[in-house]
């Protein structure tokens, strides 16, 4: 049956995006994403013991005059410290101990692809894209088709998305298997008000269902001396919105200002305010810097408890559904090819229209509460990535 | 209430977008196309930077960068 309802949805979207893209080809239309290879290593620490590295390669590639094609290959390389604590499966980052079917090691590996087409006709750019990714104890397969059209000397860009996502979650730690859907609408319009400055509104909606909870965080409740263990019980249906406001504007010929907010509400009563400031500025001719502080706040669950004294219908622990206060600190270069042309080594890989860039983050969360597991109320996390870009 | 006055909010703002803005030529669109105007000047790199922020924080979306999977990190 639930095979059949798969089958179904699958057919469902993939006459959408047909359309989509029938609706594309009939419009007039715009220019292709460039042809470039991307390479990129991001790491991930922080204090709960939590280390990852994900690295990612990409390709886009014009193969017709209006038709563009691309690639991308991810994985996650996830290895917990707190892994060496009495649960079975790790809880903070809910990755599978290697003991209990996770991959030998690291803890767990996550692999990703990608494939993506994109046509542009006329003005009008119309794009496909779909993911898999799968992992130990989780597999999810993914459709993308965004279309953006520009109007008024394409001063005025109006952009239009959909997502749909079907996941199975498989924990080691139990026999049975569970669906997750997630369908994501997004819409996007950024108009430039002057030669120096620009404003992009965003709107967002997701509406997911299924197996929303977490199978391997576990909420202990001490009844007459005796600790029980139970697991989550979230809602299975979750309705989440946004909206968001951007801007850039240039303060020099050289420098610039990016300000954002955006507002989130979901049905889980999780309520949040977002707001960044991002300052650019090309120190040289030939490096870029980009320092950026995001601040974040967000109500809890109305589910959400940090401590439990009887089972309830609804339960959860998850420190990311609690209120917390975040604040993120970004630091990063970009170098363009010039500056290596004289470096052994890098002069031989920097060819003319490549980037190169390191940066780091400072994240720190700040829950009113402990985390249920590491037993922290402070998050401290650093970021650090290196790109390469090459356009050819 | 908060919805729909947000809602209100953004049409209005975009009512305002689309009517009411300065035409920007294309030979004076030299400084928007620097890298340093682009809201998202590389989205692949910035969707893997926050990454993250999905499995430490409640609220997603609405800032134009995605990704998929599980990750649970």
């Amino acid at each position: 049956m639930a095979a059949q309802v798969l089958k179904a949805e699958v057919v469902a979207v993939a006459k959408f995006l047909f359309c989509f893209l029938m609706m594309g080809l009939t419009l007039y239309a715009q220019t292709l994403p460039e042809d470039e290879l991307q390479v990129n290593l991001n790491t991930y620490f922080d204090n709960f013991g939590v280390v990852i590295a994900y690295p990612a390669v990409s390709v886009t590639k014009q193969i017709a005059p209006n038709t563009s094609v691309s690639g991308r290959y991810l994985v996650d390389v996830i290895s917990a410290a707190s892994m060496r604590s009495l649960f079975r499966v790790d809880g903070v980052t809910s990755a599978s101990k290697k003991t209990e079917g996770g991959d030998a090691f690291p803890n767990e590996v996550r692999h990703e692809f990608t494939g993506g087409i994109t046509q542009a006709i006329g003005d009008v750019r119309a794009s496909v894209n779909a993911i898999y990714s799968t992992e130990n104890d989780y597999y999810s397969r993914t459709l993308a088709a965004d279309i953006s059209i520009p109007f008024a000397l394409k001063n005025t860009i109006l952009s239009l998305g959909v997502v749909k996502s079907w996941d199975i979650v498989a924990p080691d730690n139990r026999l049975w298997e569970k669906d997750k859907s997630v369908l994501t609408l997004n819409a996007g319009l950024t108009q430039n008000i002057n030669k120096s400055w620009l404003v992009q509104l965003n709107l967002w909606y997701s509406n997911n269902t299924g197996f929303l909870s977490d199978a391997y965080q576990v909420i202990g409740i001490n009844t007459l001396g005796r600790v029980r263990f139970y697991s989550p019980a979230y809602p299975d249906n979750r309705d989440r919105r946004a909206v968001g406001i951007r801007t850039v504007f240039a303060l020099d010929d050289i420098s610039s200002i990016q300000l954002g907010y955006r507002y989130y509400w979901d049905t889980w009563d999780i309520k949040s305010n977002t707001a960044n400031i991002l300052y650019q500025r090309y120190l040289t001719e030939n490096i870029r810097g980009v320092f950026g502080w995001r601040i974040y706040n967000q109500s809890k669950a109305y589910f959400f408890l940090p401590e439990y004294t009887a089972p309830l219908e609804l339960m959860a622990v998850d420190s990311k559904l609690n209120e917390s206060v975040t604040n993120e600190f970004e630091v990063s270069l970009k170098f363009n090819s010039e500056i290596f042309k004289s470096t052994p080594i890098l002069k031989s890989i920097m060819m003319e229209t490549t980037e190169l860039s390191v940066g780091v983050n400072f994240y720190m969360r700040n829950t009113v509460t402990p985390d249920w597991h590491s037993r922290f109320r402070m998050l401290y996390a650093y970021i650090a990535t290196i790109g390469y870009r090459y356009k050819f | 209430m908060m919805t729909k006055r947000l809602l209100l909010a953004f049409t209005i703002l975009t009512a305002v977008f689309l009517t009411g803005c300065a035409t920007v030529q294309p030979w004076e669109k030299g400084l928007l196309g620097d890298p340093i105007m682009l809201i998202d000047s590389n989205p692949l790199e910035k969707g893997l930077i926050e990454h993250h922020l999905d499995y430490r924080e409640g609220s997603v979306g609405g800032t134009g960068a995605q990704s998929g999977g599980c990750g649970c990190g």
